[in-house]
């Protein structure tokens, strides 16, 4: 039992009790939003080196334009590798981030509803392990692509358990993290401490927010889609005539493309805060990014038929509209980055430098992403590997980073011990030339007509030589995570001690102790604004000097 | 009141607006009903969170002293098997779907014994709450 009554001048006090768990019971069924948002990274981390695992056998097989697997095993790789990237790894993880983070930064004692987290990390387990047992089914996993298209995923184009499997795995997961961001904005906008209003909310609070929104508003469109599909294979006549396709992409893609910017805004959050601590300087136009960010989240949600232009079904005009408008919030949010780089004392560490290289690589996204957000340009890159760098470009090159960002910046927080430097500039080196070598070329294959999700190219095209460069790239990536690997297990086994505050961090999780207590604070500083620690330092520099 | 609400009702407004200009375009219905129900959903949400907040202010004001001293009491339960077999028993029963009724009704029995344990949960909160209350 934990009670904790201390208070410090002009602070609050935080009265919280916690009751103890057996030892089994408290790794397997823990209701602290602490270890299930570690545990839900871990997990994401085993997801995310089996996916990356087929993306090398992937890359193997188009290096040697056919001989390694068959065009099912591909179909069913690429599937399984997209799947288990968006459903199973990126989602989660921003997810579980903010699950950790979040109570934390607005002074909670504990998440909102925390019997629901942890439902939340089992139905994603159930959902990881449902999906990829497809593997063990007699016909494979499934092979219709990470959106499961009608009529591909019906049962006489997809038929056997591996599909069904696919189906349910990516309920469960989805609706666990429906539930995890249920709790999160439920957290960040029913358990803020004394203090702590809406607008002194640290920035990668707001971005958790607006993820939450859309998570909670935009995923339940999903669910519907694949009971609709699961019906449709088992009874019939539910996604029928000239609109039934359309209307399963139409959900799909109220669900599919929001995501891409659930995969987004945390990580911007995340490079927020560690742009501001390492600049040493107050983030720039918090209020302007506030609203950029809602803005986003909302146009962002009235985007998603661009990815149906060539169907000509839809308003394309309204759709290209929308997406073109996403360069203004977006505009807004670099602004402040940058406006907070600028005269700041900057301390190039390795969180500092993935944020950075987020920066600079999501750039290269974005603006690739306005050439697909127009119709015409559209209509001759659709399908093609143009499209495929373009989101590896915004989900690896810019989320996967700003997450390494997050990583480097909060590992101290987590476990009290600091990952070595040396070893994360390394990492981050070997990132920035893997990801680069691997999807930059790719852009030149789209252009040139090669088109996605084919096992083997004609010898004559010439695309040969990309794609071995390509794979070596890929190899490159791998590499780096192992480096990132050895750098927690070395940092983990000869810890150095971290402190409660190694960074000097503005928000407050650098409050509390590293590791935090189960019941988050003993106490909190006084919050007068987005970042009470450093207005802490700054008054005790106005006094002393 | 510490205005929550006020973030769901103005996106949800906002996203009710973006799909109104849809209006110009002469949209498929399709692809104006998922925004707007999605936007008349966080509107309500928020008005939900709203009538909370009013509620719990009410209930708050005549603890006011108590107030400046901090947040309430809260009881932290620190792990929740019950859960855990809630959630396996409606995995099992969904993945039922699929293969089978005897699935479903394994999965169905799990959850049974997961919702009991819920609830015993819950009493033993409830009493302990009791207890730390009359102390």
């Amino acid at each position: 039992m934990a009670d904790a009554r201390s208070r410090p001048p002009g602070g609050v006090t935080v009265n919280a009790v916690a009751v103890p768990a057996r030892v089994a019971s408290r790794s397997l069924a823990c209701t602290d939003h602490k270890r299930i948002a570690s545990a839900a990274c871990m997990a994401a981390f085993v997801f995310f080196l089996a996916g990356g695992l087929l993306a090398l056998l992937m890359r193997s097989q188009l290096a040697a334009n056919g001989g390694v697997v068959s065009q099912q095993t591909y179909n069913e790789l690429f599937t399984m590798h997209g799947s288990t990237m968006v459903y199973l790894v990126i989602v989660p993880v921003a997810l579980a981030v903010g699950l950790y983070l979040v109570p934390l930064q607005v002074g909670a004692a504990e998440v909102a509803g925390p019997r629901v987290a942890l439902a939340g990390l089992w139905m994603l387990l159930c959902g990881g392990v449902c999906m990829w047992s497809g593997f063990l089914t007699s016909g494979g996993a499934a092979a219709a692509s990470w959106w499961g298209f009608d009529p591909l995923s019906d049962s006489i184009h997809s038929p056997g358990s591996g599909m069904e499997m696919w189906i349910f795995g990516v309920m469960l997961a989805t609706l666990g993290q429906i539930l995890w961001a249920g709790c999160v904005l439920s957290t960040a906008l029913r358990r803020r401490a004394p203090g702590m209003t809406l607008m002194r909310m640290p920035v990668f609070t707001w971005s958790m927010v607006v993820t939450c929104v859309m998570v909670v508003f935009g995923f339940p469109a999903l669910l519907l889609a694949l009971g609709l599909l699961w019906a449709q294979r088992h009874f019939g006549g539910v996604l029928l005539g000239g609109t039934g396709a359309v209307d399963y992409q139409a959900l799909f893609w109220f669900y599919g493309h929001p995501v891409v910017y659930v995969m987004f805004f945390p990580f911007v959050g995340m490079v927020g805060e560690v742009l501001a601590t390492f600049s040493s300087r107050r983030f720039f136009g918090y209020s302007a990014f506030v609203v950029a960010l809602l803005a986003f989240a909302g146009l962002s949600m009235t985007v998603w038929a661009h990815h149906m232009y060539t169907f000509g079904v839809l308003s394309n005009k309204y759709f290209a509209l929308t997406s073109t408008a996403l360069i203004v919030p977006a505009g807004i949010e670099y602004f402040d980055f940058l406006a907070t780089l600028w005269r700041g004392s900057l301390r190039f560490t390795t969180a500092f430098l993935f944020a950075l290289g987020f920066l600079v690589q999501f750039l290269i996204g974005g603006l690739t992403g306005v050439i697909l957000a127009s119709p015409p340009l559209d209509y001759g890159l659709n399908m093609s590997y143009f499209v495929v760098a373009h989101f590896h470009y915004t989900i690896f090159a810019g989320s996967a980073f700003g997450l390494f960002a997050g990583i480097y910046y909060w590992f101290p927080k987590l476990t009290g011990a600091m990952l070595r430097e040396r070893f994360g500039k390394l990492h981050f080196a070997l990132m920035v030339v893997g990801t680069n070598v691997t999807f930059f070329p790719m852009f030149i294959l789209g252009a040139e007509g090669m088109t996605r999700r084919i096992a083997r190219y004609p010898a004559s095209t010439g695309w040969q030589g990309l794609n071995i460069l390509e794979t070596a790239g890929s190899v490159v990536i791998a590499l780096s995570v192992l480096v990132f690997m050895a750098n927690v297990l070395l940092s983990l086994r000869g810890r150095r001690g971290a402190g409660d505050d190694p960074w000097g961090g503005h928000t407050l999780e650098w409050a509390t102790s590293s590791p935090p207590p189960r019941h988050n604070f003993d106490a909190l500083p006084p919050i007068r604004s987005y970042a009470p620690l450093l207005d802490l330092r700054e008054a005790r520099e106005e006094v002393s000097g | 009141m510490r205005r929550a609400a006020v973030v769901l009702i103005c996106w949800g407004l906002w996203l009710g607006a973006l799909t109104a200009v849809q209006a110009v375009f002469a949209p498929k219905l399709i692809q104006v009903a998922i925004p707007a129900v999605a936007s008349a959903v966080c509107v309500l949400a928020g008005l939900v969170v709203w009538a909370l907040d009013v509620r719990q202010a009410r209930e708050e004001r005549p603890q006011l002293a108590y107030q400046a001293q901090g947040e309430r009491p809260r009881l932290i339960t620190d792990s929740s098997v019950a859960t855990v077999t809630l959630v396996v028993g409606l995995a099992l029963a969904l993945v039922g779907a699929g293969f089978g009724l005897w699935l479903i009704l394994i999965g169905a029995g799990i959850a049974a014994l997961g919702v009991g344990g819920v609830v015993r949960e819950q009493l033993a909160r409830s009493r302990t709450l009791q207890r730390k209350g009359s102390r």
